[in-house]
């Protein structure tokens, strides 16, 4: 049941209905049985694996006390551990689901086993942690556990949340009307940024990255440029649904990104993209290194980055093509870190934007390599984007081709459109943001983007959203 | 010295997101030369647990009387 399957919208206006007019007390137990629904829907055995994770890590969780269970707190670390390992290395390595842009090709089997496990596992090891240093009290009810790791609308590809801020919702409230009408825009905002913009650029993502093709270097530097946008609006549009449909039955998610394509340092991107992973890596990784070495000053900090992203590449894949990603926001950071003088407020609005330029360009370099579907192809991309001609002879075959007709893009006119709609997107967000929570607008809002997404959205090839494989 | 601003001035309720340069590469650097002026030690989850100037101030306080 994908997000963007008509099975999920079905789902999700059944359950959100049941939610609001069922009994205080059944609640929990409702939308507990929803998400396990959810979760079997797709695979049976994903649901085993669930049941299994979660009993074990609950049971765990209600012994740890002292030194005497420290064995028991370690095999449950590595048990969570080991699951993230084994459904996204060993049962991804032979499907060809990755950026496939045609849906049934996929190797359904595989992938469908392996949905959201990575996420959920982070979600136990913070919780084991967080008990075992007695900075939560280890859950009571079994139910509530499960409930709070599994809750559907965050169970594929987060945002993660973590114990102690699901254990602070309303479970017991009737959703508002006003929150609910909050989240049913925000899904529509969601399958906007989907649907208009990240399938739209899809398939020219894939004519330039997929087939080895000679590209001149700003071809090259454009196919990363696009799918910087892509992986932005596919996986913020994703979280949009995540959290609307989340708002619908009267929960807060927590946000996951805070308009990182703006940011005018790599250190401030690293505070607006992908929060919720980020502040998972900060608090469990990135703080108990540098504290640890705090007496090194600048180096603690340095050897802190640099295992954080090791962490963060390996979470992602077991890739020589994420280690690189990873190896190149590392060094992003350490210039920053040593470099970097702390900025005066900047006033002038033309030097505000080059700076954000500027991040955005150095963003969609490493994205090269985190896109890139093989080493081999990697290699070949970055010595197309430093051979000699960077500039395309033959601007209509070797520029706009592969990005505007890609031999896949048919629709000329909605790209144009889809190209206007991110440059809107990309000034204005913070404001059509706002716009749309507003009372007054909301109900404009909601009418003028079911008319643009059945007017200008990809229905036919229903892409998965990128970061369901991490 | 730890944001590399001799001008930046403190108030009470600054949180590390609205200082320029404090953010998590600059803030156990600022915890470690309070350590050395002071002479004292925190705690792992003392240091997690700082929010904002006073946060800190409180249980730097805290720590010398």
């Amino acid at each position: 049941m994908l997000f963007n399957s008509p099975q999920f919208l079905l789902f999700l206006i059944l359950v959100a209905g049941i939610n609001f007019i069922l009994r205080v007390a059944n609640k929990r137990l409702f939308l507990l049985f929803a998400s396990l629904f959810f979760i079997g829907f797709f695979n049976i055995a994903s649901l085993a694996a669930v049941l299994f994770l979660s009993g074990f890590t609950f049971f765990v969780g209600s012994l740890i006390k002292g030194q005497r269970t420290n064995r028991l707190y370690y095999l449950a670390l590595s048990v969570n551990v080991a699951a993230i390992m084994v459904f996204n290395y060993f049962l991804s390595v032979n499907s060809t689901l990755r950026f496939n842009f045609n849906s049934v090709d996929f190797n359904t089997e595989s992938f469908l086993l392996m949905i959201g496990l990575s996420f959920y596992s982070l979600q136990h090891i913070a919780y084991l942690i967080d008990v075992k240093k007695q900075r939560l009290v280890a859950e009571k009810i079994f139910t509530d556990f499960l409930l709070y790791s599994v809750y559907f609308p965050k169970f594929m590809s987060g945002p993660i949340a973590l114990h102690q801020q699901m254990r602070l919702q309303n479970w017991e409230d009737r959703p508002s009307g006003a929150l609910m009408w909050q989240g049913f825009n925000r899904i529509l905002m969601g399958f906007f940024k989907k649907m208009v913009i990240a399938d739209r650029l899809a398939p020219s993502v894939h004519s330039i990255f997929d087939f080895n093709d000679t590209l001149p270097g700003l071809t090259v530097l454009a196919g990363g440029v696009l799918f910087t946008i892509q992986l932005y609006f596919d996986f913020s549009g994703y979280c949009d649904i995540a959290i609307g449909a989340s708002k619908l039955l009267g929960i807060e998610l927590p946000e996951n990104f805070d308009f990182p394509l703006r940011a005018r340092s790599i250190t401030s991107f690293w505070r607006k993209w992908h929060l919720s992973l980020i502040h998972f890596f900060t608090t469990y990784i990135f703080y108990p290194l540098s504290f640890k070495y705090r007496h090194l000053k600048k180096t603690a900090s340095a050897i802190a980055v640099l295992a954080t992203f090791f962490v963060s590449a390996l979470w992602h894949g077991l890739g020589f093509t994420f280690l690189l990603w990873a190896f190149c926001h590392t060094s992003y950071l350490l210039v920053e870190l040593y470099f970097r003088k702390p900025n005066e407020p900047e006033k002038n609005r033309f030097r505000k934007g080059l700076k954000a330029l500027s991040i955005f360009l150095l963003v969609s370099f490493s994205h090269l390599f985190f896109r890139s579907m093989s080493f081999g192809n990697c290699k070949h991309l970055i010595s197309e984007l430093f051979s000699t001609n960077f500039l395309p002879t033959n601007w209509r075959v070797d520029f706009i081709a592969p990005i505007a007709v890609g031999g896949h893009q048919t629709e000329h006119f909605n790209f144009l459109v889809t190209i206007v709609f991110i440059a809107l997107f990309l000034i204005l967000e913070r404001k059509i943001f706002s716009i749309f929570s507003s009372r007054a607008f909301r109900p404009l809002f909601s009418f003028l983007f079911v008319i643009l997404i059945f007017l200008f959205g990809v229905f036919n090839n229903g892409e998965r959203f990128i970061y369901m494989q991490f | 010295m730890v944001f590399q601003d001799t001008n930046l001035e403190i108030k009470a309720n600054d949180a590390a997101g609205e200082i320029d340069g404090w953010d998590s590469l600059t803030h156990m650097t600022l915890i470690n030369e309070l350590e050395k002026n002071f002479k004292i030690v925190f705690t792992f989850e003392e240091v997690i647990n700082f929010k904002n100037i006073n946060d800190i101030v409180n249980v730097v306080s805290k720590k010398l009387s």
